[in-house]
Order: structure tokens, then sequence, then C-alpha cells
């Protein structure tokens, strides 16, 4: 076995290979892995038997209970493909034990979250007061909207201002019929969010800090390569240490629309940028969500537009 | 070489790898540690076959790790074989400068060798699910982690390795190596 050519278009082969998704790899390779896995079954499980023998509970990968350990070494002098099928099915579940558990985690992260807002807001009942936005002004010290709503719709300060869906800020300061907001994109605004799919469909989350884009179009984190996080997913709120007025918790701030490798370290993180669902300098009519005990204690009337 | 004998010695190596792995694992280390005696066997060949053996015999006891640990792995296939050859390539540049016959050589050029192999396998796998490329990212993978992993397995394998050349120097005559070099 010689030459450098047919040796160089193999590790290109290989190299390409190495980067295929799983998937094509292992439908490529199908028949040598299993081939292999074949081969290798006599001797392997046989060193495995006298290894769990040795030093019981130790294997590499999940450590197996006694009851198995004892079944599958009886299986094993009987049916070494048996034996195996059993250790498979032991370790497949022994996986989706372990999905269970995340999303359980997962879920009770956003128990405890609810939980908190609804402590937060107490029996208060929510106003949701319509306002139209008048003027809005952009630049690199503040973001701010004007609102055509202000005390005497029962706005205050403090208060969280939505679109649709989407978190646009909270208010900061209130006039008799006006208010102002500042944008959660303005400039040195940093915020925590769990970054998630947007139906729930699968157990993963990962909770990171955000800080604004330069050009205030979204916001920027960079997480572990191996995050898992993907384009479209959204991008919640967290709020622990109660930064943002309560009914901001939990409340949506984007979607990830760019995960690429811009960062100083290209092989251990990635960069996720999440933008914001509507475009917060372009909106025309917003929401203002008011607790009603809020608006009284603070604005001192209870007029509004209900 | 004798092609025959590295198939058997190949498969002996899998199969006391992976089925010894539970008990040559360090108690209580993370995920494991546990020696790789598919790389001392490649530094071995490394380290007496010639260039072009060397590299092929690296690039087949790779892919052979890569194919058997394929099904556990989903069909992830390729990483090793490059990693094993680099393996092979980096004591070729290096053996002109030890003296082979000692013991302590094999598991010097194991730990230095294998230091390159793991490099490239760990680059090979962080590659996946960077944006341009079509694999997704494995799942779980932390970069950091599998380097700490592989450099103890490393250490572990250089040690074993250093005791092995009183086994394999009595097999020598088996392998056919070029007995001018």
């Amino acid at each position: 076995m010689s030459g450098r050519r047919p040796l160089g278009l193999t590790l290109v082969a290989l190299a390409l290979l190495s980067q295929m998704p799983a998937g094509w790899s292992g439908w490529l390779m199908y028949v040598p892995i299993e081939a292999c896995r074949f081969v290798m079954i006599p001797g392997e499980s046989t060193l495995r038997q006298v290894s769990l023998t040795l030093r019981p509970g130790t294997q590499r990968g999940p450590a197996l209970p006694p009851d198995i350990v004892a079944r599958l070494a009886e299986l094993n002098d009987q049916d070494p493909a048996a034996a195996r099928d059993l250790y498979d099915n032991f370790l497949a579940l022994k996986a989706r034990n372990e999905r269970l558990t995340n999303r359980v985690a997962a879920l009770e992260e956003e128990i405890a979250q609810l939980s908190r807002v609804r402590e937060g807001l107490g029996d208060r009942p929510l106003r949701y007061i319509r306002a139209r936005v008048t003027s809005e002004r952009g630049g690199p010290v503040e973001r701010t909207l004007t609102l055509d709503r202000g005390r005497a719709s029962g706005v205050a300060e403090r208060q969280t201002v939505v679109a649709g869906a989407n978190l646009v800020g909270e208010v900061i300061e209130v006039t008799g019929r006006t208010s102002e907001v500042r944008l959660i994109t303005a400039p040195g605004t940093t915020l925590r969010a769990r970054l998630g799919p947007a139906d729930a469909s699968e157990p993963r989350s990962v909770v990171e800090q955000f800080a604004v884009l330069d050009d205030g179009s979204g916001f920027v984190t960079e997480v572990a390569i191996g995050a898992p996080v993907r384009e479209g997913d959204l991008a919640h709120l967290v709020d622990d240490l109660g930064r943002w007025p309560t009914a901001a918790d939990g409340r949506v701030i984007g979607v990830v629309t760019t995960i690429d490798d811009r960062t100083d370290q290209p092989v251990q993180l990635k960069r996720v940028v999440v933008t914001p669902l509507r475009d917060l300098t372009r909106l025309a009519r917003v929401t203002v969500i008011a607790e009603v005990g809020q608006a009284i204690d603070e604005g001192g009337s209870e007029g509004g537009d209900r | 070489m004798n092609w025959a004998v590295f198939g058997l010695a190949l498969y002996l190596a899998l199969a006391i790898e992976r089925g010894l792995a539970g008990l040559l694992a360090i108690p209580d280390s993370v995920s494991g540690v546990s020696p790789s005696f598919v790389l001392i066997l490649v530094t071995w060949v490394a380290l007496q076959a010639s260039s072009s053996t060397s590299l092929w015999a690296g690039l087949i006891a790779g892919l052979a790790v890569d194919l058997v640990a394929g099904a556990d792995s989903g069909g992830l296939v390729g990483a090793h074989a490059l990693g094993y050859a680099l393996v092979a390539f980096a004591v070729l540049q290096m053996r002109g400068m030890v003296y082979r016959q000692s013991g302590l050589t094999l598991g010097v050029m194991t730990f230095l060798g294998g230091l390159f192999g793991h490099l490239a396998i760990v680059l090979v796998l962080s590659l996946r699910g960077m944006p341009l490329l079509p694999a997704e990212a494995l799942a779980g993978w932390d970069t950091t982690d599998q380097l700490a992993r592989r450099f103890a397995e490393l250490i572990y394998t250089g040690v074993v390795a250093s005791i092995l050349p009183l086994v394999l120097s009595r097999t020598l005559v088996w392998w056919g190596f070029p007995t001018k070099r």
C-alpha cells in the first residue's frame, strides 16, 4: 500500500465525510458500521463481561444496575446479540429519561418565573391601555417613544409597554396627556433572556445575557458553540433582579435571526443576534400594561380610555 | 509490514480498548478516562514501519475506531481517521530524533503524537455546526471538556505505552518491519 495521491484523496474524502450531517454519513457508512459492529461483538463483549465481573458498575457510559448486569452476563453466554440489544435498549431509555428530566427542569424554571410574575402582580388586575406613538427619538444616547396617553389615561412610570407579543420598553416619564417610553433597545441596555423554540416542542432552552447592538436593531450575545440555540428561537426576558416592570418578565424581546462565528473564539463560541418581532422605531400603536392599583397610587386619578 | 498481523493487532487493540474500558478507567474520573490501545498501536507502527505504510496504518486504525463507534455516535465517520493519520505523520517527523528501542520512547511518542491527533479530532468535531457547513453541531459538545478529558487520556495512554514495549518487542519478528532504516 503506497502512493501519496490515493492517500491524499482518501484524506480529502474522510474530511468531507466528517463534515456531513450524521444522518447522511450514517446512511452512507451503514454497511461498514454494521459489519464492524458485528465483527467486534465477540471480542468486545467477552472482554466487557470480564470487565463487568472484575469491576461491576464502572463501564464507560451510564452505569448499569446490578440486575441488568446479571441479566446481561447470563444473556451474553447464550446470545451476545440479544445482550447487545438489551444494553442498547437500556441506553435508549436512559437517554429518554435524561431528556424528560431536562424538560421537567425547564418547565419548573418556567413555572418559577411565572410564579414570580404572579407574586409581583399580586391580585391586582391588569389594564391594557392602547396608545398612539406620536414621535420617536433615536440616537447614540437614548431611544424613546412618545405616546399620546398620560396620567389622565392611567399611565404611570415603570409600566410595561408592548406591541403585539413583543416587549417594547418601559414608561420612564409621564405628563397629564403624554408619556415617554424607553425602548428595550436603548443604548447601554443589558438584559437576560431565555432562548427556546417558539412552539416548546423540544426540551431545550438557554439563558444568556444580551447587549444591544450598536445600531439598536436588536440584541447580541455569545454562547458556547454547542449551546442548543437555533435560528427562529424566541427570546423571553428573564428578570430575576426586578430591574424591569413586573409585567415585562417573561415577555418576548425578539427572535433569533442570526447565528454566526464572528467572535474572538470562533471554535468555542458562536454569536447569536436577536431581532425584535417588529421594528420598535416604526411603531404606530402600542399597548401600555397598567396595574390598576399602581395607576391609582402613582397617578392619583383613575381616568382612562376604557 | 505484514498487514494480517496489523489487522489482528488492530482487532485486539479495539476489543481491549472498548471491552476493558470500564475495568481500566480511572475511578471517579470524568466520563471514565481510560487508555487508548489503538493510539499506542498506531504510534508503534509509525515508529517501526515505512512512511507510507505508517500513514495508511494510522488512517485505517482511525477509520476502524470511527466505524466501531459509529453505531453509538449516530454515524459520525472521519474525525478519528484524520486524527490518527496525523498521529502517524507526527511520529514520522519525530522518530529520527529518538532511540526507538527504548521502552520510554513509545510512551513519549504516543503522548506527543496523540496531542496532535486529538487536537485534530477536536478541531474536526468542533467544526460541525459552524456556519456554511452542512453538519449539525454535536449535542452536548463542549470543546474545553473534550480537550481536558482527551489530555487526561493521553497521559494515561502514555504511561501504559511505556510498559507495552516489553511485550511488543517480542512480536517484532511477526510484523515484517523493514530492518534497514
